[in-house]
C-alpha cells in the first residue's frame, strides 16, 4: 500500500470526527452523495465497461429502495419489520431483486442494438415510477365483480414510511449520522473491491470487447447476448445496494424520488468523471452531488460577501441558487469540451501513423516466424486427440444466400480436410466473405449443409462457433482499438476459460492459476507474432502490419482447429507479405491447424493453398489444385483475365 | 500523475466542504442575549413555482420573531432558512428535507423546526426531530395522517412518533376537514355529478380522496376519482372523457406546481364550463399565480371555487385583522396563503419559549431544553389566533375547523380577477 | 356524446397531439441522422421557441386574438421570425458545444447536450418566472360544425385544430421536398449515410451539418409557436417533457428516417388520447412506453427504420 493511499484511508476515516469536532454537519450531504456514488459505480459497468447506453438506470435504484421498504416496513405489512437483523437480510433481497430486474430490462438487448436500446431502458425508467405510484391503488373490475379492490401494494404517492433501521449491537444509527456514514462506506469500498476485480477479469476483457466492437467479439467467442445481461444484471446489483440503504437511510421512499432526471444526473456523474474508470466516477459523483448541495448556496454568500466588501451592490444582491441550473449546466458542457474523455479518462491518443519509408522500423517490426517459437502449449492442442479424424474437418454442401433479389450465394459447395489450406478467390463481389460470414454463423443460409468435424453448425451463434474450433479475421481488421494488444488476445482466450462471477469477485487458487495461464498463453502468441515487446500498446496505436498479425494472434487464442483469413496480406508491403506466407504455412506444418483464405495476392494463395474454389457471382465455377485453377479456361475467363500469364511466370520462377 | 490529480481535487474538495459553516443566517436587529441564543429552523422549498409561497412564509415567522425583538426572556433568536427543494425536480425532495431535519437536530443551539410546506416532506422530518425531542411546527401540512387515524394510511400516525410522544403541531385545519367540506359544498352548490382528478403527489390525492369518501356520503355521485399526469401541458383528452361522462363539477386535488393552471385553461377549451361543468380545488389552488396561468377568461368561465382552511385575511377580525396589516406594511404586498401561519406558528413557539424559559434554564443538556419547548407548545391553551381562539389537542391538532369558501370574480387588478371570500364553512 | 363521438374527438385530440410531436421529432431525427446524438437540448429549443414567438407577438403589438387581415400579414411573419430565431440559436448550440466534440467518444457531445438543455431551461426560467405562462389567444377559435356549418354536434372541431394540422403538414412536406429534391437535402442524406464519403466527394460535411441544425431549429420554433397559439399555457420545464416525447416518437418510427418520425409522432399521440379515454389518465406514460418497447423488440430498427447491415 503506497503511502498515498494510506493518507487517502485515513483522511476518509478521520473526516466525520474532524466534522464533528468542527461542527461543520456535513456528514449527512456527504453520505448521501456517497450513495450516488454507488449508483453511478454500477451504471458503470452498463456504460462504461459494456458500452450500453442506459438512460433508465433509477428503475434499479427504485426497485433496490421499495424491495427494502416493502420487506422491513411496518406500513405494508412487511413479514420482515421489527426483526433486529433484517436489514442485513433485506439489503441482499433487494440486490438480488435489481440483478433480475436488470435481466429482464437487459432481456431486449437479445435483439436491439445501440441508441434503440438506450431508449428502452429509458422506457423501463419511466414505466417504473408509474407502476410503483398507481400500485398503491388498485382496483381490478371485471364486469361489477372486483376481485382486488384499493390493494395497496407500494404505498402509491404516499411512499413508503418508515423503514426498518439497520442493527448493530450498541452502535446509534437512529441518531448518528456517523455509523451511516462507515455503513455506506464500507459497502462502497467492498462494492469498489469487487468492481475492480471484475474490470480486471475474463468478464471485464469481454465487456470492454463488446463496447469495443460487438461483431467482432462475437467472432472472438464471447457471447453478447450473455455477456450484456451480466452487465446489466450487476451494474443493477450494485444500485440495489445503493437504494436499499438509501431506503433505510433516509426512512421514506417516495415515487418521486426516482424519475428520469435522476438517471440523467447519474449518467453525467459517469461520463463527466470518465467513463470506465473507477477514481474518474468517484470523483464525478462527488462533484456533482456537492456542487448542488454545497457549492452553490456557499458561493452565493461569498459573492454577496464580496459584493459587501467591494461595494458593489449588485454583487451583494445576488442570488445564485437562481442560476444553479445555468451553471451546472455551464460546467457540464466546459468541462467536456476541456476534456472529452472525462475528468479521469484516459486521453485517447491520436493515431499512430506508420512510416512505410522506415525500413529499420519495418525489418524491426515482421520479424521472420520461427518453429521454435510456435507456443507448446497450442502443439499441445493441436495435437490429435486419439479421436479418429474425419475425412473432411468442414464440409459445405450447397450453400446459398440472397439478400432480397441479389443472389449472393448459390449452391456454393466446399470441403476442407483436416490440416489443409484452402484458397477461395474471385472477383469482387464473388461471394467470398458473405460465405466466411455464413459460415461463422453471422448470417444464416437460406438452404445448405454447413458440417464441421461433423456436426452442423447451422443456426449456431458465431462465439459458439468459435468454441467449436473456427476462428477467423476480417477483411478489415476489426481489433478492440482501444483495449491493449495483450487484453485483445486474452479476449480470443475467453470461451478456453471458464471462470464465472463469483470466480472473478472471489478469485479461488483455480481461477488464478487459470488466468495467469491465460497471461502466459497470450504473451507466447504475441511472440510468436512478434508482437512480444508492444503487448501494452493500445492496438489503434500499432502499425497496420501489426494489426494484421495481432488479429491472427487473437484468431489463434480461441485454440482454432480450422482459422478463416479474409484478406490477411491486403495493404501489406511485399516483406511482410512473405513473412505472413511463412507464418501461415508454419500454422499447418507444425499444428496441423486447417486454413480457410480469401486472399488476391496470387503469389500467396497460389503458393501455400493446397486446393483453390474460385466463386463468380456466388457460384462455384472452379475447384482444384492451384496449377489446374491456373490453367482452367473458365477461370482465367471470368476472373484472371489476360495479364494473368505474367503474374503466374514471376509465382512460378 | 493522475492519482495525484484526483488527490489534489479531493484535497480542494474537502477545504471546500470545511469552508461550510452555517447555512443563511438571518439575525433579527442587534440585541442583548444574557441567556444565550436559541435557532429556529426553517425547511420548505425556496425555489421555482416555490419561490412567493416560500419567501411569504419564511416573512411569517420573521413577523413573529421581530415583534419580541428578537429576544424572549433573555434569549436571542436566529432563523435559519433551509430550502428543501432539490434542483434536480424543483420540488421537495426527501433526501434533502432528511438532510435539513438532521442539520436542525444535530446543531445545540437549534430549538423548535419549522416546517415543511409539503406533507410528504414531514412525514420524512417528522420522526428525525421526534426522536430529538424537538418540536416541530408547520404552517401548511394538510395531510390528516400526519397528526390523527381519520383519512390516515395504516400505522399513521404513530410511525412518525418513534419517540411514543406528539412532537408535530400544525396550528391550522387538516385536509379531512377540508375535503369533507368541499365536497358538502359542491352539493350546496347543486352539483349532481362530479368527476376527480388528483395529481398522484400525497396532497392532491389525499384530498381527492377524503373529497370522494364524503361526497359518497352524502349521496353525490362520483364518476371517478383519476390520478393525471400533470407533466403533460395537453389534457385534452382526459377533459373530453370527462365531458364525455357528462359530470358537472370537476375537483382537482393538486397544487400550482403540478399543472392546476393547464387543467383549467383547457376546460374551457374542450367546452367544460360553467353553467354545464364547474370548477372546484383546494387551498392549494388558492394562489394568485394560478389565475395569471390559467387566465381570468378561463377561471371565470369555470366559475372556479376553491375551499381555504381558515378565514380569509380579510375577514379575519382582530389579532388576525392585525397581522394581515402588518405583514402588508411590513413587506409591501399581499400575504401569500400560508404566510400568516407561519407568523402564527412562530407566535406560538415564542409564546411557548417565554412559558418554558425557566425550564430551559435547568435543562441540563440540549434535549431538555428541546424536551422543555416541546411540552410548552404542546401544553398551548386558549391562544389568540389570528382565526380566533383556539387550543391544541392531542395529537397536535387545532381544535377549531372554520373553512372558507373562494370564487374567482373579475377584478381591477393587474391579473382582471381575484379569489373573493364566498362562504363560510362548517 | 356517444362512443362514437367520444373516438372521433379523442382521435382529433391525439391527432394534435401528435403533430406537434411530429414536428419536434424531425427535428431529433435530423441531428441524429447526420451526427449521431441525441440531442437533448432540442426539446429546450422547442420550449423557447414557444416564449420566442410570444415575444415577437408582443413586440408587433399583438394581444389579442388576430383580425383576418393580420392572419394573413402578421401571423405568416411571427412564423418567419419566430422559426429563424430559433434555427439560429440551434446552430449557436451546435456551434459552442458540439462541434468541437465531433471526434470524441460518443458520450461526450451527449452529456454537453444535457448540460445546453439545463442553460436554455435556466435562461427560460430567470426570464419567465417559474409559473405556467398564459399564452394569449392569438389565434382566433371557432367552432367550425356548429358556428360555420349550423350543425349542432358534440364533437368540437375549432379552427385552432386545423391550425395544428394545416401548419404541420406543410412544414413536413416542405421539408421532405427539400431533403430528397434539393442539392442541398442530397448532401444531407450524403452525409448522414457516411460522412467520410460523402467529404470525399466533395460535400462540405461541415456546412452540411449547420444546415441540419438550422432546419431542426426552425422546426422546433415552429412547434413552439404552434404549441403556444393552441394549448396558450407554456413552462420553462415543458421542453423536458416534450423532447422526451418526441425522442420516443424519433425512436419509434426509426431514428434518421423523417417520415418515420412523423408517423411515430402521430402514432404516440393517438395512443396517448385513446389511452386517457380508454384505460387511465395515470397509466398512458407506462402503456406508451410499453408499446415503444414492444414494437423496438418486433422490429428492433423502429416502424420505418432501415435494417443497416454490420459491414463485415
Amino acid at each position: 500500500m503506497s503511502a498515498r493511499r494510506t493518507l487517502l484511508v485515513a483522511a476518509v476515516v478521520a473526516y466525520p470526527f474532524v466534522d464533528r469536532a468542527l461542527g461543520l454537519q456535513t456528514v449527512h450531504a456527504v453520505s448521501d452523495g456517497m450513495i450516488y456514488v454507488l449508483l453511478a459505480l454500477g451504471l458503470n459497468i452498463v456504460v462504461g465497461y459494456a458500452g450500453l447506453l442506459d438512460l433508465g438506470y433509477a428503475a434499479f435504484f427504485a426497485i433496490g429502495a421499495y424491495a427494502m421498504g416493502l420487506l422491513n416496513s411496518p406500513v405494508v405489512g412487511s413479514p420482515l419489520y421489527g426483526h433486529p437483523w433484517s436489514f442485513w437480510l433485506c439489503i441482499w433481497v433487494a440486490a438480488a431483486v435489481s440483478a433480475l430486474l436488470g435481466l429482464v430490462i437487459g432481456a431486449p438487448t437479445l435483439r436491439v442494438r445501440g441508441d434503440y436500446l438506450a431508449i428502452i431502458t429509458l422506457g423501463f425508467g419511466e414505466i417504473i415510477p408509474v407502476a410503483i405510484r398507481n400500485l398503491g391503488d388498485i382496483t381490478i373490475e371485471i364486469g361489477g365483480w372486483r376481485p382486488i379492490e384499493r390493494l395497496n401494494l407500494t404505498g402509491g404517492e404516499n411512499g413508503v414510511n418508515p423503514v426498518g433501521r439497520p442493527y448493530l449491537p450498541g452502535v446509534p444509527f437512529e441518531t448518528d449520522p456517523v455509523p451511516w456514514y462507515f455503513l455506506i462506506l464500507v459497502i462502497g469500498a467492498l462494492s469498489l473491491w469487487a468492481m475492480s476485480r471484475l474490470r480486471d477479469s475474463r468478464l471485464g476483457r469481454a465487456w470492454m470487447a463488446i463496447r469495443e466492437d460487438e461483431t467482432a467479439a462475437d467472432c472472438t467467442g464471447v457471447n453478447p447476448i450473455s455477456t450484456k445481461l451480466l452487465a446489466f444484471a450487476l451494474g443493477a446489483w450494485f444500485s440495489g445496494f445503493a437504494g436499499s440503504v438509501y431506503a433505510a437511510k433516509l426512512q421514506a421512499i417516495t415515487p418521486g424520488a426516482f424519475e428520469f432526471q435522476v438517471s440523467i444526473m447519474l449518467l453525467c456523474m459517469v461520463v463527466l468523471g470518465g467513463a470506465g474508470s473507477l477514481g474518474g466516477v468517484i470523483l464525478g459523483g462527488m462533484l456533482i452531488t456537492l456542487f448542488d448541495r454545497v457549492v452553490l448556496t456557499q458561493t452565493t454568500s461569498f459573492v454577496r460577501a464580496v459584493g459587501r466588501a467591494t461595494g458593489f451592490p449588485a454583487l451583494a444582491a445576488v442570488d445564485l441558487t437562481l442560476w444553479r441550473w445555468f451553471f451546472f449546466g455551464l460546467g457540464l458542457v466546459v468541462v467536456m469540451l476541456v476534456r472529452p474523455q472525462g475528468l479521469a479518462g484516459r486521453r485517447v491518443g491520436p493515431v499512430a501513423v506508420p512510416d512505410d519509408d522506415d525500413e529499420v522500423a519495418l525489418a524491426d517490426a515482421a520479424p521472420a516466424p520461427r518453429v521454435e517459437a510456435i507456443p507448446a502449449w497450442l502443439r499441445e492442442r493441436a495435437r490429435p486427440d486419439g479421436a479418429p479424424t474425419p475425412a473432411a474437418l468442414l464440409e459445405v454442401r450447397g450453400l446459398s444466400k440472397a439478400f432480397g433479389g441479389v443472389v449472393a450465394l448459390s449452391e456454393v459447395g466446399l470441403v476442407i480436410p483436416p490440416g489443409a489450406i484452402v484458397g477461395l478467390i474471385g472477383p469482387n463481389g464473388a461471394g467470398k466473405t458473405t460465405f466466411f460470414n455464413v459460415v461463422t454463423g453471422l448470417l444464416r443460409p437460406d438452404t445448405g449443409r454447413i458440417a464441421f468435424a461433423g456436426a452442423s453448425l447451422v443456426g449456431l451463434r458465431p462465439n459458439a462457433i468459435v468454441a467449436r474450433g473456427i476462428a477467423r479475421t476480417f477483411q478489415s481488421i476489426r481489433l478492440f482499438p482501444q483495449l491493449t494488444a495483450l487484453d485483445n488476445v486474452l479476449v480470443g482466450q475467453h470461451c478456453r476459460l471458464t471462470a464465472g462471477v463469483a470466480g472473478n469477485v472471489f478469485r479461488p487458487p483455480a481461477v488464478v492459476a487459470e488466468e495467469r495461464r491465460a497471461r502466459e498463453r497470450a504473451r507466447d502468441l504475441l511472440a510468436f507474432v512478434g508482437l512480444g515487446t508492444k503487448e501494452a500498446e493500445a492496438a489503434r496505436n500499432l502499425a497496420y502490419g501489426d494489426q494484421r498479425r495481432l488479429e491472427i494472434a487473437r484468431a489463434l487464442a480461441t485454440e482454432p482447429r480450422l482459422l478463416l483469413l479474409d484478406e490477411p496480406s491486403a495493404g501489406m508491403n511485399p516483406r511482410e507479405t512473405e513473412t505472413l506466407t511463412e507464418l501461415i504455412g508454419l500454422l499447418r506444418r507444425e499444428l496441423g491447424l486447417a486454413v480457410l483464405l480469401i486472399e488476391h495476392h496470387m503469389e500467396v494463395v497460389m503458393g501455400i493453398s493446397d486446393r483453390i474454389t474460385v466463386l463468380d457471382h456466388g457460384v462455384r465455377i472452379a475447384e482444384g489444385p492451384p496449377r489446374e485453377i491456373q490453367r482452367d479456361p473458365t477461370v482465367i475467363e471470368a476472373y484472371l483475365g489476360s495479364g494473368y500469364e505474367q503474374d503466374v511466370a514471376v509465382t512460378d520462377r | 500523475m493522475r492519482r495525484s490529480r484526483i488527490t489534489a481535487v479531493t484535497i480542494a474538495l474537502g477545504t471546500l466542504l470545511a469552508l461550510v459553516a452555517g447555512t443563511d443566517v438571518g439575525r433579527v436587529g442587534a440585541q442583548q442575549c444574557p441567556k444565550g441564543k436559541l435557532r429556529l429552523y426553517t425547511s420548505w422549498p425556496m425555489q421555482g413555482a416555490m419561490l412567493p409561497e416560500g419567501t411569504g412564509m419564511k416573512n411569517g415567522v420573521e413577523l413573529a420573531v421581530s415583534e419580541v425583538n428578537g429576544v424572549v426572556a433573555g434569549y436571542c433568536l436566529e432563523i435559519v432558512g433551509l430550502d428543501d427543494a432539490s434542483p434536480q425536480t424543483g420540488k421537495w425532495d426527501g433526501a434533502v428535507e432528511a438532510e435539513n431535519a438532521n442539520k436542525a437536530v444535530a446543531d445545540p443551539l437549534a430549538i423548535v423546526y419549522i416546517g415543511t410546506y409539503n406533507s410528504g416532506a414531514a412525514k420524512v422530518s417528522i420522526p428525525i426531530t421526534n426522536r430529538a425531542h424537538m418540536a416541530q411546527v408547520t404552517p401548511a401540512n394538510t395531510y390528516p395522517g400526519l397528526t390523527k387515524k381519520r383519512g390516515a394510511a395504516p400505522g399513521e400516525p404513530e410511525i412518525y412518533r418513534p419517540g411514543g410522544f406528539v412532537n408535530y403541531f400544525r396550528p391550522i385545519p387538516a385536509d379531512d376537514i377540508q375535503g369533507a367540506v368541499g365536497a358538502k359544498w359542491a352539493k350546496r352548490l347543486g352539483a349532481k355529478k362530479v368527476y376527480i382528478l388528483n395529481d398522484q403527489e400525497l396532497y392532491g390525492k389525499g384530498i381527492a380522496d377524503v373529497f370522494e369518501a364524503t361526497a359518497k356520503k352524502i349521496g353525490l355521485p362520483v364518476v371517478a376519482n383519476e390520478g393525471m399526469d400533470w407533466k403533460q401541458p395537453d389534457q385534452k383528452p382526459l377533459l373530453t372523457k370527462i365531458r364525455a361522462s357528462g359530470a358537472d363539477l370537476v375537483y382537482l386535488g393538486g397544487v400550482i406546481e403540478t399543472g392546476a393552471q393547464v387543467v383549467i385553461r383547457q376546460m374551457k377549451e374542450v367546452g367544460l364550463t360553467a353553467p354545464r361543468t364547474r370548477f372546484m380545488g383546494p387551498d392549494g389552488l388558492l394562489e394568485e399565480e394560478l389565475l395569471k396561468g390559467a387566465t381570468c377568461d378561463a377561471a371565470l368561465a369555470t366559475d372556479m371555487r376553491v375551499t381555504f382552511a381558515g378565514l380569509p385575511f380579510e375577514k379575519m377580525r382582530g389579532i388576525g385583522a392585525r397581522t394581515y396589516e402588518t405583514y402588508k406594511s411590513k413587506y409591501g404586498k399581499e400575504p401569500t396563503s400560508y404566510a400568516l401561519y407561519a407568523a402564527e406558528g412562530g407566535r406560538v413557539i415564542v409564546a411557548a419559549i417565554r412559558r418554558a424559559a425557566p425550564e430551559i434554564e435547568r435543562a441540563k443538556d440540549v434535549t431538555g431544553k428541546r424536551e422543555a419547548v416541546r411540552r410548552a407548545i404542546a401544553s398551548t391553551k386558549n391562544f389568540e389566533g389570528i382565526n380566533g381562539k383556539w387550543s391544541f389537542d392531542e395529537n397536535g391538532d387545532v381544535d377549531y375547523d372554520t373553512m372558507s369558501g373562494f370564487k374567482a370574480v373579475k377584478a381591477d387588478t393587474p391579473v382582471g380577477c381575484k379569489f373573493q371570500f364566498e362562504t363560510i364553512l362548517e | 356524446m356517444t362512443w362514437w363521438e367520444v373516438l372521433v374527438q379523442q382521435t382529433i385530440n391525439g391527432l394534435t397531439r401528435g403533430a406537434v410531436f411530429a414536428l419536434i421529432a424531425l427535428g431529433y431525427t435530423m441531428v441524429y441522422g447526420i451526427i449521431e446524438l441525441i440531442n437533448f437540448a432540442h426539446g429546450d429549443v422547442f420550449m423557447l421557441g414557444l416564449f420566442i414567438s410570444l415575444a415577437w407577438f408582443t413586440l408587433l403589438g399583438v394581444t389579442r386574438t388576430l383580425t383576418a387581415w393580420q392572419l394573413v400579414t402578421v401571423l405568416p411573419l411571427v412564423f418567419v421570425l419566430t422559426m429563424l430565431s430559433t434555427a439560429v440559436l440551434n446552430v449557436a448550440i451546435d456551434r459552442a458545444a458540439y462541434r468541437p466534440l465531433r471526434r470524441s467518444p460518443r458520450l461526450a457531445p451527449l452529456i454537453t447536450a444535457i448540460g445546453v438543455s439545463f442553460m436554455l431551461e435556466n435562461v427560460a426560467l430567470l426570464w419567465k418566472g417559474p409559473a405556467p405562462i398564459a399564452y394569449p389567444d392569438v389565434f382566433p377559435s371557432v367552432d367550425i360544425l356548429r358556428d360555420w356549418f349550423g350543425v349542432d354536434s358534440a364533437i368540437f372541431v375549432t379552427t385552432k385544430d386545423v391550425l395544428v394540422v394545416a401548419a404541420t403538414v406543410p412544414l413536413m412536406l416542405a421539408l421532405q421536398w427539400f431533403v430528397t429534391r434539393t442539392t442541398w437535402g442530397k448532401a444531407m442524406r450524403a452525409t448522414a449515410q457516411d460522412r467520410e464519403t460523402a467529404a470525399a466527394m466533395g460535400i462540405n460535411v461541415e456546412r452540411t451539418i449547420v444546415l441540419t441544425f438550422f432546419l431542426g431549429g426552425a422546426l422546433a420554433g415552429a412547434a413552439g409557436l404552434i404549441q403556444g397559439m393552441y394549448y396558450n399555457i407554456g413552462q420553462w420545464w415543458m421542453g423536458y417533457q416534450a423532447g422526451l416525447r418526441a425522442f420516443t416518437a424519433a425512436v419509434l418510427g426509426g431514428i434518421g428516417n423523417m417520415p418515420g418520425a412523423a408517423l411515430g409522432g402521430l402514432f404516440i399521440g393517438f395512443l396517448s388520447a385513446w389511452s386517457d379515454q380508454y384505460i387511465s389518465a395515470r397509466w398512458t406514460n407506462a402503456l406508451v412506453f410499453s408499446i415503444l418497447i414492444l414494437v423496438l423488440v418486433f422490429r428492433p430498427h423502429g416502424l420505418l427504420g432501415e435494417r443497416t447491415a454490420d459491414k463485415v
